[in-house]
């Protein structure tokens, strides 16, 4: 047990901090989301060109063939120049590279990498959230399209973030009956650029619209778009929710640690900070950062050993009671201050606090999963 | 980086575990443990466990906090008495701030050997001990870490009139006013590697507390029937016992982490701030966990006979003492140190 970078960490840390501070993008994120979007693309594909995406990929998939720590270095380096990360891509690839055919690794991957086609996750209906295997969207076998046949899409899909920029979506269908729940559920992945395909965005509690509806009218998907066989589309679900944990949760870490700071210094501003009580509870939200980010590392460890599995609803569970946790607190320390004048843009994150116990499976979800499959509590 | 254990490590591990529920029991008279009767003392002199912080040349076996921290999470699972965490782990690490070597070596060799030591705290169970003094872990025969104006100084009074706490294995013994000021024990060097030590040793305790009141409750909520089932098939059930399980899982990861930086890294203050960062969340979280394990039991659980009360028990004392929750926060304040 030995939290210092190796001699090879610390090399790969060295060389990354001085290729980020010699070109990473400085000054102020654009508020406006096509600006920021534009400016993230920008960025995702200086990294991939100077060799920073795809860490932990293969290297015959285009990746560099390093590991989970690899990756999480590079998130807080990034995240220590207060820099915004590129695109979010790992867990569509993760899925992909376990149950794509070859053919499908060579199409889809260095796209998904260089950032030069954008993806979506089509999971979630209006009647299939929690209960994501009572999904509906059907999939019916269609011969007559494509050389080999293929399948029509008709359905909804909702909570898809980013489809409005989408190229491909990585859908979960029904093949099977309704009756044979997670068994008869497929994944194919749509070209968003299909007809029959209309998207609708869904504006948030906090007036973006991050997230959209997408409606399916039979839509044609060739059948080399089937990712793994007909009916493997649950595990590949389940793959896909367990790995958009992980690396990515450092990520988090580093925003509330910069979230802990942006805390202090307006509470200073605002003449609070000799207030031996709003001390206190500074100091208490910053100790569940820290928190968090030993146990993300401790956890990212464990990856080098085995498969992640049910113990990462701890990491959700407790990123969530961090998040919520540190926006409590600074809307009781800013008081109407936060809903007036709010410079620090603190309200917004407040409201964006409350969908971290909702979205990747709800707390009530992440704690059935938990009890069930880590303390083996009865069904 | 590497966050988990070794091969070794997991070896010491189900030593430690065997060792600690042998004392545990051997100890044990009418579910009250103050005092390592004469069977436990013979595990300990087997194992040479009461040695594993003091270094070879002192004749203990000079393994690491990590390891220590083990020690103590396996303790604090079986309910030891506290003077086994106090001669075996807390004592050492504080031999430091005895200022004379060769009479620092001589207490190093006598814990090495077998004997028992008990550090002063203050009434309110806190370090650095202000007002009156009392020492920690206390049992007939020990030795005890008073402060003078050097550090501390070894005595070794055995007429103590000793007070039990509310924790069954924790007995105080009362060695009067405090003869001098004592900040100078926190702010050297040494006095600061002992806090953190002591904040990391305490915090494993805890989670061993933790542990083993999460598995009664799972094994009870497995068992007891209501409505025709077993009540760990309600999710009001299955929810309180997931929690538990993210505190139990979060305070291993920031305590471990602790006794990790503090042994291998190059940034003292960084492991100085989670060690008094894995204190408090330790403390908090063991005390959230036996009240939740209480409430899975229904009436039994507010039985003496249920054993969740003597782990609620330590949890309090042990969350009080050497820096309790609000002296954290200060001290993570005063620290000024935010990675």
């Amino acid at each position: 047990m030995d939290l210092n970078d190796s001699p090879e960490e610390a090399r790969f840390r060295a060389g990354l901090r001085a290729w980020l501070e010699a070109n990473a993008p400085r000054g102020a994120i654009a508020s406006d989301p096509a600006e920021q979007r534009a400016a993230i693309v920008a960025w995702h594909r200086m990294l991939n060109e100077a060799g920073y995406t795809g860490l932990s990929w293969p290297i015959e998939v285009g990746g560099k063939g390093l590991g989970p720590l690899e990756e999480a270095i590079l998130v807080q380096e990034v995240e220590r120049l207060g820099v915004t990360s590129g695109l979010n891509y790992g867990f569509i690839a993760r899925a992909m590279l376990l149950f794509a055919t070859q053919e499908q690794r060579r199409r889809y991957l260095p796209g998904l990498l260089s950032g030069s086609e954008f993806w979506c996750q089509g999971f979630s209906e209006p009647d299939a959230g929690s209960d994501l295997a009572s999904l509906r969207t059907r999939a019916t076998p269609d011969p007559t399209i494509g050389e080999t046949g293929g399948y029509r899409i008709t359905g909804q899909k909702t909570w898809t973030s980013g489809a409005q920029f989408a190229d491909l979506c990585l859908c979960l269908v029904r093949t099977g009956e309704i009756e044979d729940r997670h068994r008869g559920i497929s994944a194919v992945i749509i070209d968003m650029r299909s007809p029959g395909i209309e998207i609708r965005p869904i504006r948030t509690i906090r007036g973006d619209t991050e997230f959209c509806e997408v409606f399916f009218e039979d839509t044609p998907v060739p059948c080399e778009n089937l990712v793994g066989q007909p009916g493997e589309g649950w595990n590949y679900a389940l793959v896909t929710l367990t790995y958009e944990r992980g690396p990515a949760d450092i990520g988090f870490v580093s925003k509330y640690l910069s979230m802990v700071k942006r805390l202090r210094k307006e509470a200073a501003s605002r003449g609070l900070s000799e207030d031996a009580a709003v001390q206190r509870e500074i100091s208490r939200v910053a100790t569940g950062v820290e928190v968090l980010r030993l146990h993300v590392l401790r956890s990212l460890s464990m990856r080098l050993k085995q498969a992640p599995g049910a113990e990462g609803s701890v990491d959700k569970l407790l990123m969530a009671r961090v998040e919520q946790d540190l926006l409590h607190a600074a809307m009781d320390l800013f008081g109407a201050g936060a809903l007036v004048d709010d410079q620090g843009h603190w309200f917004s994150d407040y409201l964006y606090s409350r969908a971290a116990t909702i979205y990747g499976g709800s707390a009530q979800i992440q704690r059935n999963v938990l009890a069930e499959r880590c303390l083996g509590l009865p069904r | 980086m590497y966050f988990g254990f070794t091969e070794e490590q997991l070896a010491f591990g189900s030593l430690a575990r065997k060792v600690a529920t042998d004392i545990s029991s051997a100890s044990d008279s009418e579910g009250e443990r103050f005092e390592v009767g004469s069977d436990a003392l013979k595990v300990l002199g087997e194992t040479g466990l009461h040695g594993l912080l003091i270094p070879e040349d002192q004749g203990g076996s000079g393994a690491t906090l990590i390891e220590g921290a083990m020690f103590a999470e396996e303790l604090g699972r079986a309910l030891a008495p506290a003077s086994v965490a106090s001669s075996a782990l807390i004592c050492p690490t504080a031999l430091p701030l005895i200022r004379d070597v060769s009479t620092r070596n001589d207490v190093a060799k006598a814990i090495a050997r077998g004997e028992f030591c008990s550090v002063v705290v203050g009434s309110d169970l806190t370090w650095p001990p202000r007002g009156e003094g009392f020492a920690w872990g206390w049992q007939p025969g020990a030795i005890v870490l008073e402060a003078d104006p050097e550090g501390l100084r070894p005595t070794r009074e055995t007429e103590f009139a000793a007070i039990l706490t509310q924790d069954l294995t924790l007995r105080i013994a009362p060695i009067g006013p405090l003869t001098t000021s004592t900040e100078h024990l926190v702010d050297s060097e040494v006095g600061k590697h002992f806090q953190a030590a002591v904040n990391v040793i305490a915090s494993c305790l805890l989670l061993g507390c933790m542990r083993a009141t999460l598995e009664l409750a799972v094994a009870y909520a497995n068992e007891r029937e209501q409505f025709g089932a077993k009540i760990g098939t309600f999710q009001a059930i299955k929810h309180i016992c997931a929690d538990m399980l993210v505190d139990v899982e979060s305070s291993h990861s920031i305590a471990y982490g602790a006794a990790a930086l503090l042994t291998h890294s190059s940034e003292p203050l960084t492991a100085v701030r989670s060690a008094a960062i894995a204190k408090s969340w330790c403390g908090d979280a063991a005390v959230r966990v036996c009240e939740s394990a209480i409430q899975v039991y229904g009436g039994i659980g507010f039985t003496w006979e249920c054993p969740v009360h003597r782990y609620l028990r330590s949890a309090l004392t042990l969350r009080s003492s050497f820096m309790n929750t609000t002296q954290s926060m200060d001290y993570l304040t005063k620290l000024d140190q935010w990675i």
